[in-house]
């Protein structure tokens, strides 16, 4: 990369940071009601003028809508993410206890997902239109068809039932506490992630694929008297590589932006839960750290994945 | 090369996966669920939905802080389970002046938890901080009555108020009414680290993660026979019951029915019991053609409650009339012009009032979407039922916020709601149909002779002359017919069979962990 190319990088994930910022801050003071009537309900008609005022103030929404949102980002811009005002809790720590629970389900479900998909992809396009490509596609829809809290609820029912186990039984256990506890209750719900990831990776890794087996250095190698596995390694995989990535790392964003569902099934204190539950109290300061953040890392993923087409691919490189 | 390739990823997914499940499997949780935690005869873990949302008992609205923090904190009074009150930090209590002056003897001998000695100061102490508007204390109206609090001595208190107020008892056994450390609120720490005369005190707190109380072994009533009580938080009530099952968890609550239905074999223990709260119709009668009575009398006599009950609860719950508490139990129906369910008669009423097939009545209803499971159900059995006798209901289905909104605006011509109760007949409607109350507005009606009749059953001091009272209240509630009454849903609780001494409370506290042990 070049230092024009870095700048120009840097330059506009800025502004995409800062759009973020303004389009969440507009859309949550958009929404009906305020953290009080969140907070109380019906019980909020109970409050006199008074003590109104007091929570209003309390809660930071006394202040004009422009004060609020520059006074929010003068303090982000100087490392502070703000303070819950449901909680009293730092928006910092609330952060660093929910976002490694998120990565690390997004990591496993990766790690889970990827390579079946593409394993399968490869699987159904070796043999395409034969019964095992049209086994494999069939799979995959019903991957993608079947919807997350199902597939967490049955296996939580049925881990439950047949075998008396409850994955999230006990207190979260960091993975820096102990990595098999751990483990044990991040596996079930990575799994769950895992099988729609793995199907939309193998859909685009059998297209790719297909698309690749037709180009002409695919049938030069075949004429050279290669060995099949060998082209269909090195010369038809590898170059349909870039698709199957940018699937990979846009599906590991969205993994990244929480898992609403499965943290809930699993209970996993996750940034789902937690921006979830922010959402929902109207805690203002939360959301708009969060989901800065959690564009960070979006961003962050694909300036990763756009690095990975240069290894994958030279001419991206040159050009 | 492509196949070996494939199955060398397979077989690596498949090790894996399989490596991780045993390693899971072979790391099951103690009874108690907790990993790497104490013992099972010390924890006793409960597996609740919702987090409490603030450590400060004067603030508390959400069940979930009430009922929490009820075990830490102390009161003047409390209530039992069929809402007769009894001693707590006082030991007794005497009117004079007609009512108008209350003296409270105060326990010798109890400590908070940080070892300060509790007396009169804490008390009066709490009651200013209630008073305070800074406070945002939700209590704060139902202490309005309160002029003056003498503490002659340590153990002595005397409350001077505007009137006699009967709800005033009630309303001081109300956790968000707790006694807090007179210290604690001078150095302004209340709601930082909780510090009471309850059973247990705090422990820790993860938000969204789990919170812990420990056995107060000071407590004046005697120590808890569980030495740790851990509230979970399984957002998924299903994965409650799958975890109940499964024996990670001692107790769980839940609320949605269609769970509670699942509930099979001798792994748990269903228990349910009938709430305060309360599911109404809504009606507003400032509004045409709600203004007049006979239409909303038409309507109470067209439902039949029971079919609401059995279609959205599945039976779980009881036909309740404007009163909920078991100290007051009257007749859910009497004062109606009929029978409930009568569509004959609410159709003689509706014709009464100028309506009929081709005037027919149309109403906008507001269901509140996400806070309770059973409101569109709810909304769409009255939907038919009013159809019953032409009535054409229309449901506006809202997240809460806006629900809140528009039913504070009272912008509706009903709403499906689920309203709080308490053990205090004037606490739950005195705010609704005095004039001048907090919530008269949303209530949809103004009626002087009701709003006068609430206030001298409140100021009556004989307990006979308020029943009856009360009871007069009840039956002008049926014969205006505000709102149409369905029913007390059912809370559930979820118990191992190895819990012994719980008593659920209609309230939801959970005050009887005090006594409740497990073997």
């Amino acid at each position: 990369m070049t230092g024009k190319e870095i700048r120009s990088r840097v330059g506009g994930t800025l502004l995409t940071l800062l759009g973020v910022s303004v389009v969440v801050f507009i859309v949550l003071r958009a929404l009906p009601g305020d953290a009080i009537t969140a907070k109380l309900g019906t019980e909020s008609g109970v409050l006199d003028h008074a003590q109104r005022q007091a929570l209003e103030h309390y809660y930071g929404i006394d202040q004009p809508l422009l004060a609020q949102y520059f006074g929010w980002l003068r303090a982000v811009l100087s490392g502070n993410l703000g303070v819950s005002a449901d909680s009293g809790q730092s928006v910092t720590s609330m952060l660093a206890a929910a976002l490694p629970v998120t990565v690390e389900l997004a990591v496993l479900a990766t790690l889970l997902g990827a390579p079946a998909g593409v394993f399968l992809g490869v699987l159904a396009a070796a043999r395409p239109g034969r019964p095992r490509d049209i086994g494999v596609q069939g799979a995959a829809l019903l991957g993608l068809a079947i919807p997350e809290f199902v597939l967490g609820s049955v296996l939580v029912a049925v881990l439950a039932s047949a075998f008396g186990y409850f994955p999230n039984a006990g207190a979260f256990v960091p993975l820096t506490e102990s990595v098999s506890a751990n483990l044990g209750q991040m596996i079930y719900p990575a799994a769950v992630l895992a099988v729609a990831f793995a199907a939309i990776v193998m859909r685009t890794t059998r297209s790719a694929y297909l698309e690749m087996a037709r180009a002409d250095f695919v049938r030069t190698a075949q004429g050279k008297g290669l060995a099949p596995s060998r082209v269909r390694l090195r010369h038809v995989l590898h170059n349909a590589g870039i698709p199957i990535l940018t699937i990979i790392g846009i599906q590991f964003g969205y993994l990244l932006g929480g898992t609403v569902i499965v943290e809930q099934i699993f209970a996993l204190p996750g940034v789902g839960r937690l921006l979830l539950n922010a959402i929902l109290n109207h805690d203002y300061a939360v959301v708009q750290s969060t989901v800065l953040v959690i564009a960070a890392i979006f961003v962050l993923v694909n300036l990763v994945v756009d690095l990975l087409y240069r290894v994958l691919d030279p001419r991206v490189r040159i050009s | 090369m492509q196949g070996t390739w494939g199955r060398r990823v397979a077989t690596a997914s498949v090790a894996l996966s399989l490596g991780l499940t045993g390693a899971a499997c072979s790391s099951r949780s103690s009874p108690t669920g907790d990993a790497g935690g104490q013992t099972a005869s010390t924890q006793f873990v409960i597996a609740r939905t919702g987090d409490i949302d603030l450590l400060d008992p004067h603030r508390a609205t959400a069940f979930q802080t009430v009922q929490t923090l009820g075990l830490i904190y102390g009161n003047l009074v409390k209530a039992d389970s069929s809402g007769k009150l009894h001693a707590d930090l006082a030991t007794e209590w005497s009117y004079a002046d007609a009512g108008r002056t209350v003296t409270f003897t105060l326990r010798q001998g109890v400590r908070f938890h940080n070892g300060d000695p509790f007396t009169s100061a804490d008390v009066k102490a709490s009651i200013t901080r209630l008073q305070d508007e800074k406070t945002s204390a939700v209590a704060r109206s139902n202490l309005s009555g309160i002029t003056g609090v003498d503490t002659p001595d340590d153990h002595t208190l005397v409350l001077h108020l505007k009137a006699a107020d009967s709800a005033l008892l009630y309303a001081l056994s109300a956790v968000n009414a707790a006694v807090l450390d007179a210290k604690d609120i001078a150095a302004d720490t209340v709601g930082k680290k909780p510090n009471g005369t309850g059973p247990f005190s705090f422990g820790s707190w993860q938000q969204n993660r789990d919170l812990t109380l420990k056995a107060s072994q000071g407590y004046w009533g005697g120590a808890p026979k569980l030495a740790t009580v851990i509230f979970r938080i399984i957002p998924d009530e299903p994965s409650i019951l799958a975890g109940m099952r499964a024996h990670s968890f001692q107790m769980a609550t839940i609320s949605d029915p269609t769970v509670a239905q699942q509930v099979s074999g001798d792994a748990v223990t269903l228990v349910k019991q009938p709430a305060l709260s309360y599911h109404a119709l809504m009606l507003n009668g400032r509004r045409a053609p709600l203004d007049k009575p006979a239409v909303r009398q038409a309507i109470a006599c067209a439902v039949d409650r029971q079919q609401v009950i059995t279609t959205v609860a599945n039976g779980d719950g009881k036909v309740t009339g404007p009163i909920t508490s078991p100290a007051f139990d009257y007749s859910a129906t009497q004062g109606l012009p009929c029978t409930a369910g009568d569509t004959a008669k609410a159709g003689q009423l509706l014709a009464g009032a100028g309506f009929g097939p081709d005037h027919p009545v149309k109403l906008r209803a507001i269901v509140e979407t996400g806070e309770y499971a059973t409101s569109v159900a709810e909304g769409q059995n009255l939907q038919a039922q009013l159809k019953a006798i032409g009535i054409q209901l229309t449901l506006e289905q809202e997240a809460t916020d806006s629900y809140v909104k528009r039913w504070l605006a009272a912008d509706y011509d009903a709403a499906v709601a689920l309203n709080g109760g308490s053990y205090s007949p004037y606490t739950m409607y005195g705010r609704y149909f005095t004039t001048g109350g907090s919530l008269g507005i949303p209530a949809g009606l103004d009626s002087p002779d009701l709003s006068a009749l609430l206030n001298r059953a409140n100021q009556e001091t004989d307990d006979a002359a308020q029943h009856q009272l009360y009871q007069q209240v009840q039956e002008k509630l049926l014969e205006l017919s505000p709102w149409v009454w369905l029913f007390r849903g059912d809370d559930y609780y979820l118990l191992s069979p190895t819990v012994h001494g719980f008593v659920p409370m209609p309230n939801q506290s959970l005050q009887y962990l005090a006594e409740t042990s497990v073997g």
